[in-house]
């Protein structure tokens, strides 16, 4: 790559650049960009890299991710989270860069294709012509920022629907009672949106929720003198929208006008209000005073790497008991040959870097100082090398044993923190063969056999994570949230005492009950909206808008399909003589006629 | 800039074509109706500026074979020719150093003249057919295009190396060897029709 930078490369023309994942920083996109004669760059993913490309990697995260729009935005010394990264994703590049990622058929054969069109041309030594050439069509509409490109029409606001759970299905807002909440967040980010998949990043942490909600559903959790709700959330990455919507919801008051709307409330007839629209107000029942305890889990998947997990806390005095007992609570492990894995406070070595980029915790925070509460993560300084990086997508490396250790302590804290009996805490245990399934259909595989319990799904493998637009005419929840709440419905429903009724799909089932796993139920589970709190949804028009801009506005641009094509070129050289050809032949051509019509017409005179 | 190929097959396919009809055809209105419609040389010898002389009917069968060759050219290659203004291009599978757009376009332009040629000696031959001559002039016609349509096929062979040189040497073979006879025909009208002025 430096020969070609140097411009001793090939012939002058301009080239199409395809290089590996680990070769993309600001300092080599700029260098190519600069010699003006790359015209799109392709990268090739995990599938597609060879091992020592692995080596020196970096997160292509800035600094402190969200960092703006987290808990200590204000301060005057924030820690910096992830000081050697590459800084990539909130940039702006003058040429497209298109991803592949060899993990099913059609990306295989894509991939096989691209990589024989550069054997071509490699074996002609990149400037013997006719050569492979590649042109990119990547537009897309949005300008300048969200305000304005929101007004034009040529943006969505980023979001999606998080997802709300708690075995208390009588919950109620006045009954006094405490809610202990276990948070996790549902999507990720990295630079190629529809490749997005965050194994380490946020799927860990929601299987470890989803884990230990299934844990807790085998003892009996709807009589405690506290509540659990399992809150998870979307569209974190973008500022934390998801909690921070949340937040905002459940501790304001909520006033139905049911004014007029310049479209129909998509939930239709069924809805609690048409304006503001809202599929449920179940939201209105989780009093966000009443919330006394957060556990989080975040990215988890790595424990063996970093010498155990480490649990981060805003504030060492409020938070330290929660610790404590995270910390108390055996794991569950009996087998011989695995070893105990270890919750530490990040802060043990004296060094206080409060709560770490990706906490969904910090929504809560900022309305409440002073909830205990704990992040639990598989690093203490940094945040890793596969940080919101498109190669975040590795089930391999997964620690599946500690995970699921982790989520036996989470559930056992969680039962004690609701002051459930401790014998009975003693008992709760994690289904280690259900987290090794989540991870795997998460991940790899959305059409596996544990999946066909919840969905009738084929032929899907990888889902980007990537929390994708939030639209107010039609919100449908992607398949992540979908399963999320089915799953969660399950683990929560309402004990009922004679056999639930079979069902196929929900109109089977009485109002207010779910088609889950054929079963018709009871539970308290539910969506909620998930997009930036600087944004707002005009119900009178139909248009969002931009209310709050220190707030997250994130919006994503309408786009043209992506479109690159590969087919053959011949020289310039070549080309010019074509034309000049064409210019002499028709030259002699006529120079033919005129003399061939002179010609007869002397000759045959006489006639 | 692929439209440098695109102009280039262009003029080289359609040269001779455009340089006939801007600077013959299309000078005599009697001459591009019998362009397009090729069953009015009765009419048209009626109102001829000569309506007996013997070269009314080499002018007809030329102007007659140039619009043959239009719409057979026009046909055949104008939809090729469009790919070329996109930025890709396909190799001769028998020359690979050339464009198929360009020996397409030889090709088409050798096959024009072929057109042209071609009518004036079937014309001299279904003229005279009861005489041995015409019926041989018919035959050649009849033969050399096929022999013409299958050298094309030298172009798209990926056996033979340099199959397309072979083919253009083919149809300029057949060109010349019909050129000939055209000529040897309008001479002997020529002396035949000024044998009575001339003495």
């Amino acid at each position: 790559m430096d020969d070609f930078v140097a411009g001793q490369f090939g012939s002058s023309d301009t080239y199409g650049i395809i290089l590996g994942y680990n070769l993309l920083t600001r300092d080599n996109i700029h260098a190519l960009q600069s010699t003006g004669r790359v015209n799109g760059l392709i990268v090739l993913l995990r599938e597609a890299m060879d091992a020592e490309d692995f080596q020196n990697l970096y997160s292509p995260e800035g600094s402190c991710p969200n960092c703006k729009f987290g808990l200590y935005a204000n301060d005057n010394d924030p820690y910096i989270w992830n000081p050697k990264g590459h800084d990539l994703l909130e940039r702006e590049f003058d040429i497209p860069i298109f991803g592949i990622n060899p993990v099913n058929r059609i990306s295989t054969q894509i991939y096989n294709y691209v990589m024989r069109t550069v054997e071509y041309n490699e074996e002609k030594g990149y400037d013997n012509y006719p050569l492979q050439a590649v042109d990119f069509e990547l537009f897309m509409w949005a300008a300048m920022d969200s305000e304005t490109c929101l007004r034009r029409g040529w943006c969505e606001a980023v979001g999606g629907l998080s997802v709300y759970a708690t075995p208390s299905t009588d919950i109620q807002a006045d009954d006094q009672k405490s809610i202990v909440m276990l948070t996790a967040g549902m999507d990720s980010r990295s630079l190629f949106h529809d490749l997005t998949n965050g194994a380490g990043h946020d799927i860990s942490g929601l299987v470890g929720i989803l884990a230990a909600a299934e844990a807790l559903s085998h003892v009996d959790t709807s009589n405690l003198p506290k509540h659990i709700l399992y809150t998870l959330f979307s569209a974190e990455s973008w500022g934390y929208a998801g909690s921070q919507r949340f937040v905002q919801d459940i501790s304001q008051p909520f006033t139905c006008t049911n004014a007029s709307r310049a479209v129909k409330c998509p939930y239709g007839s069924s809805a609690p209000c048409t304006n503001p629209c809202v599929s449920t107000l179940d939201f209105k029942r989780i009093n966000f005073d009443q919330i006394d305890s957060i556990i989080e889990l975040g990215p988890i998947s790595s424990a063996s790497i970093n010498g155990g997990y480490w649990a981060h806390v805003d504030d060492i005095q409020t938070s330290e008991s929660l610790v404590t007992m995270l910390q108390q609570q055996p794991s569950g492990a009996t087998t011989s040959n695995t070893t105990t894995v270890s919750i530490h406070p990040a802060y043990q070595d004296s060094v206080q870097r409060r709560l770490p980029p990706g906490s969904s915790t910090m929504s809560f925070l900022k309305q409440k100082r002073n909830i205990p509460s704990v992040m639990i993560t598989d690093f203490q300084k940094e945040l890793g090398s596969l940080y919101n990086s498109d190669l975040d997508d590795d089930i391999e490396g997964v620690d599946l044993s500690s995970m699921c250790q982790l989520a036996t302590s989470t559930a056992k804290t969680a039962y004690l923190q609701a002051q459930g009996n401790t014998s009975v805490a003693d008992q709760i245990a994690a289904n280690c063969t259900l987290v090794s399934s989540l991870m795997d259909c998460l991940v790899s595989n959305f059409s596996c056999s544990f999946m066909q319990n919840y969905f009738n799904v084929s032929g899907i493998t990888r889902t980007s994570h990537y929390s994708s637009v939030f639209s107010f005419r039609n919100p449908q929840p992607q398949l992540l949230p979908r399963f999320v709440f089915s799953f969660l419905a399950d683990v929560t429903r309402r004990q009922q005492v004679q056999n639930p009724t079979t069902c196929i799909t929900i109109q089977d089932c009485n109002t207010g009950e779910y088609c889950i796993k054929q079963q018709c139920i009871q539970s308290f589970t539910n969506y909620h909206e998930a997009y930036g709190t600087g944004l707002a949804y005009d119900e009178s028009t139909g248009k969002v808008r931009v209310i709050d801009p220190t707030k997250p506005t994130w919006t994503e641009s309408t786009w043209n399909t992506p479109v690159f094509r590969t087919f053959l070129v011949t020289s310039r050289a070549q080309q010019a003589v074509e034309l000049v050809v064409g210019i002499l032949w028709t030259l002699i051509s006529i120079a033919a006629v005129l003399f061939g019509k002179r010609y007869f017409k002397k000759t045959f005179k006489t006639e | 800039m692929s439209l440098y190929t695109f102009f280039g097959c262009l003029l080289v396919a359609y040269g001779p074509i455009l340089s006939i009809f801007f600077l013959y055809i299309g000078q005599n209105a009697q001459h591009v109706l019998l362009m397009v419609s090729r069953r009015s040389e009765a009419g048209l010898n009626i109102v001829s500026a000569n309506p007996h002389s013997p070269f009314n009917q080499s002018i007809f069968s030329f102007v007659t074979g140039y619009g043959y060759a239009l719409t057979t050219t026009l046909v055949s290659y104008i939809s090729l020719l469009v790919e070329s203004i996109g930025p890709g291009v396909i190799m001769c599978p028998s020359c690979p150093q050339a464009t198929t757009f360009f020996i397409s376009a030889v090709t088409t332009s050798l096959f024009s003249l072929l057109h042209i040629v071609w009518m004036m000696v079937a014309f001299e031959g279904f003229s005279n057919i009861r005489k041995p001559s015409g019926i041989a002039r018919v035959i050649w016609v009849i033969g050399s295009h096929f022999g013409a349509s299958y050298a094309t096929l030298l172009n798209g062979s990926e056996t033979i190396q340099y199959g397309c040189v072979y083919s253009i040497i083919t149809c300029i073979g057949i060109l010349s060897i019909s050129t000939a006879l055209v000529a040897y025909s309008l001479k002997s009208r020529y002396q035949l029709h000024s044998h009575p002025h001339s003495s």
